[in-house]
């Protein structure tokens, strides 16, 4: 299940690629309806470079297959005996 | 979306977030106290909202969204846990990869925190009374809390910016355009995903009570 996961990561990630987010959507959005409003904070962290974006993403998904993967199978090896 | 959200509907969703994150830490200490099952169901909830929002998927629209995997915990191991599930994530994107936003982190909690996975317990039990097959209920509920955390998000952003004829709900069907030609095929594909790992789950014989819904 881990490496079926760690694929669809890389995969989803490159084709994806560099299309338009949901953040960019809805800032655009927010544009349109309110023209002149101006955002009141800035980012604290600077954007991310895409790649590294890329790598970071699929960093998250791998650490989240691997304790899937990992809880899953603890919970059919302990019988899971919590009724 | 750092600074998209009027200050003070940014302080009145975090004031709002607030309750339900301290009756989640509650609800974490219950379930890590218990028993080794309901760790490890823990363990997988918050582990498939971390699998699923890495997922970037394109969209017949020409951009990119993200599932949101909150369903598939609420279902697994009840509600009230999933805001300190989402607040961690929302973290994590916030300040590493500088999505989300930590002005809009209250919101966010919210709608994919709060809403999405109560729509998502309410949905799986409607559909199991109504009769329908475990699995399909699970599907149905991890869809529906995909769509209803986007509802939420474009809610928020109606109430923030409504339009000057129609007002905020001329406003919200906008924001609900924007999100809902994206989010409709990606709740189907989560619906699928929550499907094929309660059924992994299933396999390994866990009893898959739900747990934690007090």
């Amino acid at each position: 299940m881990a490496a079926v996961a760690g694929a669809l990561i890389v995969a989803s990630q490159l084709v994806a690629g560099d299309r338009q987010g949901t953040d960019d959507a809805a800032r655009q959005a927010v544009q349109q309806v309110a023209p002149s409003y101006r955002p009141w904070a800035r980012r604290l962290v600077r954007e991310t470079a895409p790649d590294a974006e890329r790598a970071l993403f699929i960093l998250q998904g791998m650490i989240g297959a691997l304790v899937l993967g990992t809880a899953v199978w603890r919970l059919g090896r302990t019988g899971e005996a919590d009724a | 979306m750092e600074g998209y959200l009027p200050a003070a509907h940014a302080l009145g969703w975090t004031v709002a977030a607030a309750p339900f994150l301290v009756h989640s830490t509650a609800a974490v200490r219950r379930a890590t106290g218990g028993t080794a099952g309901g760790r490890m169901r823990l363990a997988a909830s918050g582990a498939f909202v971390l699998l699923l929002t890495s997922l970037k998927l394109p969209s017949v629209a020409g951009s990119s969204s993200h599932p949101t995997g909150t369903g598939l915990g609420a279902v697994l191991v009840g509600a009230p846990v999933m805001p300190v599930v989402a607040l961690l994530v929302l973290l994590f994107q916030a300040l590493l990869l500088a999505h989300g936003g930590l002005t809009t982190l209250g919101a966010n909690v919210v709608s994919l925190g709060v809403v999405g996975p109560w729509i998502a317990v309410g949905t799986h039990r409607a559909l199991r009374r109504a009769g329908l097959g475990e699995l399909l209920a699970v599907g149905m509920a991890a869809a529906a809390a995909d769509l209803a955390t986007y509802g939420t998000t474009a809610l928020q952003l109606a109430l923030a910016f409504p339009q000057e004829e129609g007002g905020i709900g001329a406003s919200l069907a906008k924001f609900l355009t924007v999100f809902g030609v994206t989010q409709l095929p990606l709740a189907v594909v989560e619906g699928v995903f929550a499907a094929l790992v309660w059924r992994a789950v299933a396999a390994r014989r866990a009893p898959l009570t739900r747990r934690g819904l007090a």
